[in-house]
């Protein structure tokens, strides 16, 4: 399956990478215009600068941990990402939007779609996989906590007071458990 | 069922299995697709609730960039609050260097008004339908400023021999300055090497540089200089509607039918 990369990926790669000029020139290319479409639809300021910020990161998150692949410029894809999030934001605070959602959108190629409803499935899983993972006992987050933090094993066992064996064993039933949650939220939606 | 088949896939790759038990599982696992898929919907569990729980320090940092940058670009804002929201997305942000592309970007819009200027006479198409009949060297180059500015005189003054002796060089030493290598492939034209003008322009058409297309254009009018129209044509093709050289190169292509 032969996906035709945009050359706007370039922007991915460098955010990726935490090149500070390229994410300087994605600033550059999205800021202004996400902020003055908040600002227009009831946000403030502030709240344009929290869902930039926020879009990136899931972009970069999503490039990082799950090989995205741009097959839309990344102009547009910034803004629909951020318009829906706003759009998200207000429905939330039960306040009108003045822009229809995408009415305005109609001029960006379906790609640009695509590619943003991706994001946004990859971010609604992340969000049950989250939830899912909170519904766990205390010892099950503590221990998975751990142990995704790269601690070695023996250190956390031991601050647990918990003997190497046990957590082993354990940390292997707590994320058995958290699959199951995962999977009876699934068949729940 | 599926619980112990959950347990197990989690034993195994949690490390919590003895090595003969494990050998045993990874046999089965190959046999078995509904294993696989619990495998890998496993291991995107576990991904994702990692890059939310744990970020790694590199995450961090990628933060830390941007809390910076977003300080640049929206809290500056009290200045232009009061502009029209249409407005305030124009109003370009103070403190950034304009990157170097954009002073690129203004040599080539000179070099497009000096082109509206300088009429065109009766000559070759060719002659004709030249661009960057001047190089302006608005942009010194730090280390040789002084090669660069005598270059571009003879280059305005049409001897193209003599830009190019002191480009040449220039352009060996630093391949990677695109207003260089686009000149000194102008420079090759004019001298009637246009083979070796094109193999820099084919370089600063895979670029992403201003130049792109001015090098597809160049490369067609390289083409016409030979009376090879064929070719010519399908380098002006190239050049995409709303860059500067698409009229010019649309007409170029109608007075070649």
């Amino acid at each position: 399956m032969a996906k035709n990369i945009h050359s706007d990926q370039r922007y991915i790669i460098g955010l990726v990478n935490n090149d500070a000029v390229i994410i300087n020139e994605i600033y550059k290319r999205c800021a202004a215009k996400v902020k003055s479409w908040i600002t227009f639809n009831n946000g403030s300021e502030d709240d344009a600068a929290d869902i930039f910020q926020e879009a990136l990161m899931d972009v970069y998150r999503q490039a990082k941990y799950k090989s995205l692949e741009l097959t839309c410029p990344i102009e547009p894809y910034i803004l629909l990402i951020c318009k829906r999030k706003w759009l998200n934001e207000i429905k939330k605070k039960s306040i009108l939007p003045v822009t229809n959602s995408e009415e305005d959108l109609l001029h960006i190629g379906e790609d640009t779609f695509a590619n943003a409803d991706e994001l946004e499935n990859q971010e609604a899983q992340s969000k049950l996989f989250f939830r899912a993972f909170e519904k766990l006992g205390d010892r099950c987050r503590e221990i998975i906590e751990w142990s995704m933090k790269g601690e070695a094993q023996e250190k956390v066992a031991e601050s647990l007071g918990v003997t190497y064996g046990y957590l082993r064993k354990k940390k292997s039933e707590c994320m058995a458990s958290l699959i199951k949650l995962v999977q009876s939220y699934k068949t729940e939606e | 069922m599926n619980e112990e088949k959950l347990l197990t896939v989690a034993r195994y790759l949690e490390g919590d299995m003895e090595l003969q038990e494990k050998e045993g599982f990874a046999v089965q696992l190959e046999a078995d697709a509904e294993l696989q898929q619990l495998v890998a919907e496993y291991n995107n569990i576990h991904q994702t609730l990692k890059m939310k729980i744990a970020p790694s320090v590199e995450d961090k940092n990628v933060q830390v960039t941007l809390e910076t940058l977003n300080k640049q670009y929206f809290n500056s804002a009290d200045l232009i609050k009061d502009l029209p929201a249409e407005q305030r997305a124009d109003v370009p942000v103070a403190k950034l260097s304009i990157a170097p592309y954009l002073k690129w970007m203004s040599i080539a819009a000179v070099l497009v008004i000096g082109l509206l200027i300088w009429a065109p006479w009766s000559a070759s198409l060719y002659e004709k339908y030249g661009i960057s009949k001047e190089m302006s060297v608005a942009e010194r180059g730090a280390d040789q400023p002084n090669s660069l500015e005598k270059a571009a005189a003879l280059y305005n003054a049409k001897d193209y021999a003599g830009a190019r002796k002191i480009l040449q060089p220039m352009y060996m030493e630093t391949p990677q300055n695109t207003l260089l290598a686009y000149y000194f492939a102008i420079t090759l034209v004019e001298t009637g090497k246009e083979a070796e003008a094109r193999t820099v322009f084919l370089k600063l058409y895979n670029g992403e540089s201003v130049f792109k297309y001015d090098a597809a254009y160049y490369t067609a009018l390289s083409f016409l200089k030979q009376e090879n129209e064929k070719d010519a044509r399908t380098w002006l093709e190239k050049i995409p509607e709303g860059t500067a050289n698409y009229t010019q190169a649309q007409e170029l292509i109608s007075k070649l039918k």
